[in-house]
């Protein structure tokens, strides 16, 4: 009986530190301290249902039940962890609150099923399900250590500031060389994709830069990612002269 | 290394490797002997076997560390901005000759590979184009000409057509 | 079937009926891997022919052949590899056949999405999937993504189902981590010579180490694909690139690399057989294991070399754990297998001759992958039809091999009978000759600096593309034939005194 007592302890301590951290009010957590603070829930919520495991009745019957258990849980717990910065869950306190206590509860559950299904498995998958916490730290809503935004940025912001300017099929001829070549030829006339060369016969202006603004796939959308709304237009505006 | 000693090496590793292994299979295969007595001189020299496989693989080891393509790369030489994106790569149009320079280089989409191949077709240095990161391959071109660069980390549909150059002059 | 109580019975004898039950279960993985398998050849060597020209398709196609081509086949090896490995468990401890089949189901599953994804989906993305790729510029729908991650997650959690099944059976069985990994054994080998106890036998460390690892490689998998399909459903969850490539290398790597280790039971069953010999636990085994156990989770960083941004600290132990995985093999597993045929009068028939075969390629492809990953070396490797070559030697003249040698071995003991010489010959010569032709082209065109998954490839890689579907349709017409022989034996009579 002594176990037990044990058990239920580590089970209060389990959901008060589940729930404590979503009463943060106005202080907002690095994604990564979030997915870390998952993780030690998990931990204490796996340690808890070890426990209970210890002090609980053999299962019975059929074990499949409890294997899939233990498999899918940590699975479930990965989509809870949802990036708490856009999770639609972290909206509302009490949502929050609920999604830790899941998390507990799924934590709770690989580990008591897996031990209910044959021992040493609940460890494993507890370790597993930790691991995942762990990894997600690193890089799920995690934003990079982004050095290059401004360096992949810069072309697009030049192009930017000329923006909203008469069609300049010159410039079009640079961006095309940059970007369209590569499958439509660098004279147009064709490759891996199809060649443009009187493609003016087919789109006008208007329905070419429609087309380069909304490409239907293979071809790849560029815009307003890569080009800006004037390279679209001088782009276009080249693959009209193309004769 | 270039690839066609690698190439050279390989081979001859691979057919070292069947010839023993036919021999060791086939030798006596037509006097059986018990077990124990194969077993006894196969242990004895198994210990040597170890031991050389080991060393082979420490020494071949510590030749490669010192040609490790990492390291200092941002402090030396002048650097070149490399940006790959779906389906082409903005890179400088000249590189000078017998000097070190470092590419660094980026993606603005998905990943790419930046592969230099030399003037007469052969790979010689190349390094992943990753968005959010920047990496940075340092080299030294000695031969002049034209060098062409592909793309070899796969990026989509026109990822064999996804090239570019410079010259180095 | 009544429920079986592991940890009660987990010595109780299996019998006569249990067997056949393990043996179907066996024989239904091994048939669906191999037929996986075939069709996926079919697809390989449609895109090796494209690259020579015989054939055009829109690359596209030529690209979502290829991401089929590439998890069909692991998922084969695997399939048919845990199959085998499930019932050697099963002779030595209890295990519930349902499970097998519940994992069988999320094989199957997994297989089906994936196939949706590309028929009609054209998902084209590749195993690696290397984030953001699956989602930016994309020529095939959004839901074709979706499914095609949905699909890797049921072949995840099938696996899962299979590693936990057999870890929680031996763990019952040996009393522990440490009796399963044999570390009980080899620090207290006199405490088990006079208690007379066996240590486990060397097929069930094969079982512990894929159970191990497995598990291990799973989470990795899973972690970066739920990630990926949160990020499916919300495109607004950011997720570091860099951190993605590592999870599913991580995850591809272990996974490729466990096929070759649970293939290799079929060599440590069956060549005891074919050679009249014995081959027992020994403390360099159980330890060679070990490095296993550790290696196969860690060498993966190998395939971020050209990642500079990567902490320089892990490259260097991607090397080291690269040339230390393969010590193993070739100084305990490949050597006891040569010490078990050398001069043991055996007979080359089908299933000895694969099984011998299979342990040469293992050392050729293991080769090329150490040279591979030697960081000045890969400079000019990586991501060249080099790449493909070492894991296709790897995986069609170890893996393959194996499991062929395995099922020959099997079916030659049940009816006592084997093939004849000319028919032996006519198998061996087209089987070696023809991956002979098809895998050298791969290493030439590397060397030459061919790029790897290129519809259309630079010089000099169409002419070797012509070499190598040439050397790949020889190489189908011996597994044809080799197929036709395999059913003709599992036809015949069941001899009387049938082993296996």
């Amino acid at each position: 009986m002594k176990s037990r007592t044990v058990a239920y302890i580590v089970l209060a301590v389990t959901i008060v530190f589940a729930i404590a951290p979503t009463y943060r009010g106005q202080i907002e957590l690095p994604v990564r301290v979030h997915h870390l603070l998952h993780a030690m829930v998990l931990v204490l919520a796996a340690f808890t249902g070890l426990l209970f495991a210890r002090s609980a009745a053999p299962a019975k019957g059929s074990r499949a039940f409890w294997l899939i258990v233990t498999i899918v849980a940590p699975m479930l717990a990965m989509f809870l962890m949802w990036p708490s910065n856009y999770s639609p869950l972290d909206r509302l306190p009490a949502a929050h609150t609920a999604e830790h206590l899941g998390l507990a509860l799924l934590g709770f559950l690989t580990a008591y099923a897996g031990q209910q299904y044959a021992t040493g498995v609940g460890v494993a998958m507890s370790l597993s399900l930790w691991a995942m916490a762990f990894l997600a730290a690193w890089g799920f809503g995690v934003s990079p250590p982004l050095q290059v935004q401004t360096a992949a940025a810069a072309p697009t912001a030049a192009a930017a500031a000329n923006a909203g300017t008469a069609p300049d099929p010159h410039h079009g001829q640079a961006v095309f060389s940059q970007n369209c070549a590569s499958c439509h030829g660098a004279q147009g006339q064709g490759g891996m994709g199809p060649r443009l060369i009187g493609e003016s016969s087919r789109k006008d202006l208007m329905q070419a830069e429609a087309w380069i603004e909304n490409p239907q796939p293979p071809m790849p959308k560029l815009y307003p990612g890569t080009l800006s709304a004037q390279d679209v237009r001088d782009v276009a505006a080249y693959v009209e002269t193309l004769k | 290394m270039s690839g066609l000693l690698v190439l050279e090496l390989f081979l001859a590793i691979a057919s070292a490797a069947v010839i023993v292994m036919l021999a060791v299979a086939l030798y006596g295969s037509n006097r059986p002997a018990p077990q124990s007595e194969v077993s006894a001189k196969g242990y004895a020299i198994r210990r040597y076997w170890f031991w050389t496989i080991l060393i082979v693989a420490a020494i071949g080891f510590a030749i490669s560390i010192p040609r490790f393509p990492y390291g200092s790369a941002q402090t030396i030489g002048k650097h070149y901005t490399i940006v790959a994106q779906q389906y082409s790569f903005a890179a400088p149009p000249t590189i000078p000759a017998d000097r070190p320079v470092v590419f660094d280089v980026t993606s603005r989409d998905v990943n790419h590979g930046f592969a230099i191949y030399d003037p007469d077709g052969k790979l010689v240095a190349q390094v992943q184009a990753m968005p959010d990161y920047i990496n940075h391959l340092p080299f030294t071109f000695h031969t002049r000409g034209h060098y062409t660069v592909r793309c070899l980390e796969y990026c989509g549909i026109a990822h064999a057509a996804m090239q570019g150059g410079f010259d180095v002059r | 079937m009544s429920a079986i109580s592991i940890e009660a019975d987990a010595f109780a004898p299996a019998t006569a009926a249990d067997l056949r039950v393990a043996r179907r279960i066996m024989w239904t993985y091994i048939s669906t891997g191999l037929a996986i398998f075939f069709l996926m050849m079919l697809l390989g060597i449609a895109m090796r022919a494209e690259q020579a020209g015989w054939v055009t398709f829109d690359p596209g196609w030529f690209y979502a052949l290829l991401s089929l081509h590439g998890v069909g086949m692991i998922t084969a090896m695997a399939i048919a590899g845990l199959g085998t490995l499930w019932y050697l468990v099963r002779r030595e401890t209890p295990l519930d056949p349902r499970i097998a089949y519940l994992a069988y189901g999320f094989f199957v599953a997994g297989a089906l999405c994936v196939i949706i994804a590309v028929f009609p989906g054209k998902f084209g993305s590749l195993w690696t999937m290397l984030y953001p790729l699956p989602f930016v510029g994309t020529y095939w729908p959004s839901w074709a993504t979706g499914v095609w991650l949905v699909g890797n997650a049921l072949v995840m959690t099938g696996f899962m189902v299979w590693c936990a099944q057999i870890l929680g059976a031996l763990i019952a069985r040996f009393g522990g981590i440490l009796g399963m990994l044999g570390i009980g054994y080899v620090f207290n080998i006199r405490g088990y010579e006079e208690a007379h106890r066996e240590p486990p036998s060397p097929q069930m460390f094969a079982a512990a180490i894929t159970a191990i690892d497995g598990i291990i490689g799973s989470t990795f998998g899973l972690a970066a694909g739920i990630g990926m399909l949160v990020h499916w459903i919300d495109p607004s969850v950011a997720i570091d690139p860099l951190w993605a490539k590592n999870l599913i290398y991580q995850f591809g790597h272990t996974f490729a690399n466990l096929t070759m280790y649970m293939a290799v039971a079929g060599v440590y069953v069956g060549l005891p057989l074919c050679t009249k010999r014995e081959y027992h636990t020994s403390k360099p085994l159980a330890i060679a294991w070990w490095g296993t156990l550790l290696f196969v989770i860690i060498a993966y960083f190998h395939h971020l070399y050209m990642d500079f941004a990567q902490a320089e600290t892990v490259q260097f132990i991607g090397e080291i754990a690269s040339y230390l995985a393969a010590i193993p093999v070739v100084v305990v597993t490949v050597f006891s297998g040569a010490m078990l045929v050398h001069r043991s009068g055996m007979r080359w028939s089908l299933g000895s001759m694969f099984l011998y075969a299979g342990m040469i390629g293992w050392v050729v492809g293991g080769t090329a992958a150490v040279l591979d990953a030697t960081i000045p070396i890969n400079l000019d490797l990586h991501n060249t039809l080099w790449v493909p070559g070492h894991f296709h030697t790897y995986l069609l003249q170890g893996v393959l091999l194996f499991t062929m040698g395995w099922v020959f071995v099997t079916l030659e003991q049940r009816s006592a009978t084997i093939t004849s010489l000319a028919m032996r010959w006519l198998i061996g010569g087209t089987i070696f000759g023809g991956a002979a032709m098809f895998l050298l082209s791969f290493y030439i065109a590397g060397a030459n600096g061919v790029p790897r998954r290129y519809a259309v490839e630079p010089a000099p890689g169409p002419e070797l593309a012509t070499v190598a579907t040439i050397g790949a349709l020889i190489l189908l017409a011996g597994i044809i034939i080799a197929a036709i022989e395999a059913l003709r034996l599992a036809r015949l009579p069941k001899a009387q005194e049938a082993a296996a």
